[in-house]
């Protein structure tokens, strides 16, 4: 599958939750194929999606939180992995082994993730243009307005 | 200024850990953190504490906490900014967010080891460049701390405590 089709997937197993998902080409495409009002962009700070998933994790009890990482963020978020307990976290990993945002740098293709890391390996791309993700302002609105219960629709 | 028990000159101590700690908690009611001696004794005075593997890691932990209704405080030493600084301005800074850092200013006395050194010279002048808050909590103390929360959680803005060496009992 695709990466548009990974984290479709991934929506539908875990209606309810709230998608912390990375910077780069998983945040554009999400955000501009599958626009959810439940998902967190993050527009940078390279490899600490999982950290900010664990933050909200360590808060919110209550809820499922579904952190959505490149295997490129992935590996600069490593450290984090020793510290993370929580149980109400899901952790996925979409695996093509590049730097596909800043231009198909390799991966190392035989990295072994932690067991409890989901891996989804992606092929292919959608073959179009995805610009950045809404601006930083409607992103946390949006989260804050879901999180408050306030509105709990998801598109 | 005074002596320590070993009869290096040292900042004058205006608070004791655990008080420090304590004033923390009104404040603030999520805390993270990298193992530090100057904080050591804050740090294991504070509930809800934790700890992370790097400083950029905790900056974003903080986030996610503040994300979700929390009230965050990093605690780390000057030298852990260099690696906080992105991750500060990609998430608390990007979504207009504060957060409350405490940081322990390593390296401004002579008989601090040398690796300190560097960072002791340019912290001030670092957090000024870079526009967050800065509270000196040897002159402003207690008021400091309520000061910095302020800042932090009423006007967005990234504020960093700034405590220096024997200010709080190690």
């Amino acid at each position: 599958m695709n990466r548009v089709e990974a984290i479709q997937s991934i929506y539908e197993n875990h209606e309810g939750a709230l998608f912390i998902i990375c910077n780069g080409l998983n945040s554009r495409e999400a955000a501009y194929f599958c626009p959810r009002k439940t998902s967190f962009y993050m527009l940078h700070a390279m490899g600490e999606s999982l950290s900010v998933g664990m933050g909200v994790a360590s808060v919110r009890g209550d809820i499922e939180v579904v952190v959505i990482d490149g295997d490129g963020n992935a590996l600069m978020g490593a450290s984090s992995w020793t510290m993370n307990s929580y149980n109400n976290l899901h952790y996925y990993i979409l695996v093509n082994s590049k730097y596909e945002t800043t231009g198909g740098q390799e991966l190392p293709g035989n990295t072994e993730w932690p067991s409890w890391c989901k891996k989804i390996t992606i092929v292919g791309d959608n073959n179009k243009a995805s610009p950045n993700p809404p601006p930083p302002e409607k992103i946390w609105i949006d989260t804050q307005v879901w999180l408050n219960g306030n509105d709990r629709s998801v598109i | 200024m005074r002596n320590d028990n070993r009869g290096r000159p040292i900042h004058d101590l205006v608070m004791m850990s655990g008080e420090f700690a304590k004033e923390l908690r009104k404040y603030c009611d999520w805390f993270t953190g990298i193992p530090d001696s100057a904080l050591k004794n804050t740090q294991a005075n504070l509930e809800n504490f934790h700890f992370s593997s790097r400083e950029n890691h905790a900056v974003a932990m903080a986030f996610g906490s503040r994300m979700a209704g929390g009230k965050p405080c990093i605690l780390i030493q000057n030298s852990g900014l260099g690696l906080a600084i992105d991750a500060i301005l990609g998430t608390f800074t990007l979504y207009n967010q504060g957060v409350l850092i405490v940081v322990s200013n390593r390296g401004e006395l002579e008989w601090e080891e040398i690796q300190h050194h560097d960072w002791g010279k340019i912290t001030i002048n670092l957090i000024d460049t870079l526009g967050w808050s800065l509270i000196d909590f040897e002159k402003e103390v207690s008021s400091g701390i309520v000061r910095a929360s302020d800042l932090a959680f009423n006007e967005n803005r990234v504020t960093v405590l700034l405590v220096h060496r024997g200010n709080l009992d190690e």
